[in-house]
């Protein structure tokens, strides 16, 4: 049981806990991100990726329309409908979720074929930069909004899942690729969909929409990450907000990876092959426990060496 | 006709029209025709298809198990399934859900444990028209619905030919009719939970009714994997690993299923790693924080004597907020050896 606060001591409390109630409400902040659910990443290589994040956090939730340029018609591009859509296809940031080793065990167990989402209402505005026939090239910063349309074989042929996504990043492209550092924002609205008996999708209303901000700093080659970097999720689920750090850097020929929950624990570390992004070492849970994998697959063994 | 006569007409039309449109709406998502014309071909390609009524898609894990998915009018199951055979003609075979996820068309979520029990009043006349096995569901586990509500208990479904399964609580008193109207099933049912449990575990139980055996399954292997997010999962699992380390002291599970779901951050990091405090009668309480190979984590509450029991609750907290079937025995195992009682009770 715990004592009685000195009076003076608890209309300090108050006081504090107004102020932090007050100060979400201003910047419309879940009151729990007051206090940091992020871990502070302050090694010299990633320090300036935390700074970026805050900054670009702020600025996003401060005002959500002037981040996305909402009403910027942009610079003229020329850009055709089939590159606009090649360039969405190569756009979409996954909920980071998805790349942890336990997602990809659990998909290898489940025998759950992964298949592509199929992208539509794609709408690209190059708001600096520069164009050659119709491709982004040099340093640019886009923005982009397209919805996503994620089928969910697990529960059978008619259940989709639908991102609304809409996204910033400013990035050295080649040919409207990314190749070079790149930073990123997307937020996206999820919810479930069924294709009905006349087969159009039917939005299901009875399932919450969720919502997902991810940040990503780093650097890209082919639109692949291959060098350092880092993303900052929060998820936004049915009564409570999930905050999400995977960092990555290179380590003899891979990614080293190591994802933080809600803070500074680091949860998973892991380790992906920089040539093509597949899980090849140990994925380490935290140790000593730790799964094997080689070419992606999980293996049996004792001892597991990182790259 | 003067205006305000028209304008209350048109409001009395719109109020009229509104509600019954409102209720037949149906929210359809719009896209362009030629996205539209790949959703329909995904769709088509994604075998099997859904509205192949009764298809199951199961591996065999053994001549009793197996392993898959199953597509039953629009709603799936995914998990485990066990061959159960009739009791009284044995001439009715079917392969009842096990361990694993139910969902239904409209996204709501059973996962758990299931028991399969055949209609004894109309087994004889299955038996011999060969027309799907009616009988009773009864699972332990997790409801969760589409809106996120989150309820642990015991559930019932009655299975037909012809309408589809419908979970609702099974309350004590339907379950007390359940074990009178189907005796010699119910008795065989329970000495398979007893033989599946561990030996001292089902002799302790030996004089517990229907309703009590079943409910010591909660949280033991109830939970199936597919799409439950893994941060519900480790809550249920630690609850109930609480309240059996705690020998009934907290309520943990009761709490998780009265209350909304908590969100995982704030809970559980400021306690995480505490130094042990003493507590009365010589014993030592301690949070200790559980992290799942997918991730996620939460603290579970231990009281102790010994350092080896500690270790043992630990591994215990842990196989069980993590849903680790393979390990459950193993824990008991550990825990009766370091405590001395195989729920780790000092």
């Amino acid at each position: 049981m715990s004592l009685p606060l000195p009076e003076r001591k608890r209309k300090r409390c108050v006081l504090i806990a107004l102020f932090a109630v007050a100060l979400s409400c201003f910047f419309n902040l879940p009151a729990d991100a007051i206090a940091g659910n992020f871990p502070p990443l302050n090694t010299p290589d990633f320090a300036a990726y935390r700074s970026q994040f805050d900054e670009d956090r702020a600025r996003l939730e401060r005002d959500p329309a002037g981040f996305f340029a909402d009403g910027q018609t942009g610079i003229e591009c020329g850009m055709s409908r089939e590159q606009q859509k090649e360039f969405v296809e190569g756009s979409f940031i996954r909920d980071i979720s998805w790349n942890i080793p336990g997602y990809v065990l659990s998909k290898q167990s489940w025998d759950v074929e992964t298949v592509l989402p199929i992208f539509d209402r794609h709408e690209i505005r190059v708001l600096d930069g520069s164009c050659s026939d119709g491709m982004i090239e040099g340093p640019a910063t886009v923005v982009a909004s397209f919805v996503a349309i994620q089928p969910r074989g697990q529960f059978g042929n008619r259940i989709f899942r639908i991102f609304e996504v809409k996204l910033r990043e400013t990035c050295q492209y080649r040919g409207s690729i990314r190749n070079g550092e790149c930073r990123r924002a997307e937020t996206a609205t999820t919810f479930l969909s069924y294709l009905n008996d006349n087969g159009f999708l039917e939005k299901d209303t009875g399932y919450p929409a969720t919502g997902l901000t991810i940040f990503d700093y780093g650097f890209y080659e082919e639109n692949r990450e291959t060098g350092p970097g880092t993303s900052f999720q929060i998820a936004a689920l049915p009564g409570y907000f999930k905050y999400e750090t995977l960092t990555r850097r290179k380590q003899a020929g891979s990614l080293r990876y190591e994802s933080y929950l809600d803070g500074d624990r680091v949860i998973w570390t892991y380790f992906r092959r920089q040539s093509d992004l597949v899980l090849h070492g140990p994925a380490i849970w935290p140790a000593p426990n730790f799964t094997c994998f080689e070419d992606g697959k999980k293996v049996e063994r004792m001892e597991c060496p990182e790259p | 006709m003067p205006r305000t006569v028209i304008i209350r007409a048109l409001i009395a039309l719109a109020l009229l029209w509104f509600p019954v449109s409102a209720a037949n709406a149906q929210e359809i998502y719009q896209l362009s025709p030629d996205a539209l014309e790949k959703v329909r071909q995904t769709s088509q390609k994604m075998a099997p298809r859904i509205e192949r009524q009764h298809t199951h898609e199961l591996r065999a894990d053994g001549p009793e198990t197996k392993t898959g998915v199953s597509f039953i009018a629009q709603s799936i199951y995914v998990g485990r399934y066990r061959k159960v055979v009739s009791p009284a003609t044995g001439r009715l075979q079917q392969w009842a859900f096990d361990a694993g996820l139910f969902v239904n068309r409209l996204q709501d979520r059973y996962a758990g444990t299931f028991y399969f029990f055949f209609d004894p009043r109309s087994e004889r006349r299955q038996a011999a028209t060969e027309v799907t096995s009616e009988g009773t569901y009864i699972l332990v586990g997790t409801e969760m619905l589409r809106d996120g509500s989150l309820r642990t208990g015991i559930f019932k479904a009655e299975q037909s030919s012809t309408k589809p399964l419908a979970w609702s609580h099974a309350d004590p008193e339907w379950l007390a009719q359940f074990e009178r109207d189907n005796k010699a099933a119910v008795e065989r049912t329970k000495a398979m939970i007893r033989k599946r449990q561990a030996e001292d575990r089902a002799a302790a139980a030996s004089g517990f009714s229907f309703g009590q055996l079943l409910a010591l399954g909660l949280g033991a292997g109830g939970l199936a994997f597919a799409d439950i997010p893994t941060g519900d999962m480790i809550q249920i699992g630690s609850a109930f690993a609480s309240d059996v380390l705690s020998k009934g002291q907290t309520t943990q599970l009761n709490d998780l299923v009265a209350s909304k779901r908590p969100g995982p951050a704030a809970t559980t990091t400021a306690n995480a790693g505490q130094t042990p405090t003493p507590a009365a009668g010589g014993y030592t309480t301690e949070k200790v924080r559980i992290t799942c190979a997918s991730g996620v984590s939460n603290t579970v509450p231990l009281t102790f004597k010994t350092r080896t029991c500690r270790n043992a609750m630990e591994n215990y907290a842990r196989v069980y907020a993590c849903n680790l079937i393979d390990d459950m025995q193993a824990a008991a195992q550990r825990c009766k050896q370091a405590c001395g009682h195989i729920q780790c009770a000092e």
